[in-house]
């Protein structure tokens, strides 16, 4: 089983674009979060949930614009267990090739699934809708 | 949660589940497929079992470990929890990174 999550999107963006909407607390704020201080090489972060406080956290441990960047990546639901997400944009034609790795739960204190489908204080809104497709799914 | 990563995060614990969902069997069944000895096994399958990822029956004077899949279930819905996350933000991402073209260039 695996223990890793690898996407990838295609964006009608340059990559120095899609480089600031990775890293700047206003463009951040239009899909994820809104970021407390723009991402920085060896700089801890924090994104704002909608009522102010920190909803996921970490450290940026490496930076390379416009080409990587990567943090570790934790919130209430990990107790502070470092997750690693792991972001590359590779310049094609009319955009970027944006690819995310998310990895690192093995031994994350992770609530039982009932747990996380309960209302326990919640992550955002998205996750909510997350919950509301994984019972389905389950349901299944 | 944890005590399941823990019981699946080595190799010959892997091993063993790969194993045991197959077929339930003793301990000595088990050894008998490793270069390993019995007690260190029998560590491996305390392990295991801890993750309830095992379940042991006693039939007569034997005892067999039978594989128990339901948690890692848990692991996959947790990991997939996230999964969907990253859907969603990356089709926001989309989304607002080519909106925003229309209104810059």
């Amino acid at each position: 089983m695996t223990t890793k999550i690898e996407k990838s999107v295609f964006l009608r963006a340059a990559p120095e674009k899609v480089w600031a909407y990775l890293t700047q607390p206003e463009q951040l704020k239009l899909w994820f979060h809104e970021a407390r201080a723009p991402l920085e090489d060896g700089q801890p972060y924090a994104l704002k949930g909608g009522d102010g406080d920190d909803l996921c956290w970490g450290e940026v441990t490496s930076a390379n614009p416009p080409t990587e960047l990567i943090y570790t990546f934790t919130h209430n639901h990990l107790k502070g267990h470092k997750t690693r997400v792991h972001w590359t944009l590779e310049p094609v034609e009319s955009g970027t090739l944006l690819r995310l790795v998310h990895d690192g739960f093995e031994d994350a204190p992770v609530p039982a699934f009932d747990m996380l489908c309960s209302h326990d204080g919640g992550w955002d809104e998205h996750l909510g809708r997350m919950r509301q497709l994984a019972k389905e799914s389950v349901g299944a | 949660m944890q005590t399941v990563f823990r019981a699946i995060s080595d190799p010959t614990r892997r091993k063993i589940l790969g194993l045991l969902s197959e077929r339930a069997m003793t301990i000595g069944e088990v050894t008998d497929r490793f270069d390993m000895t019995r007690p260190a096994i029998a560590k491996h399958l305390h392990i295991l079992a801890e993750g309830d990822l095992i379940r042991v029956e006693a039939r007569g004077r034997e005892r067999l470990n039978h594989f128990n899949p339901d948690p890692l279930k848990n692991v996959a819905d947790w990991i997939a929890v996230f999964d969907r996350f990253w859907d969603a933000k990356l089709d926001n991402l989309k989304h607002a990174l080519e909106q925003g073209d229309d209104n810059e260039n």
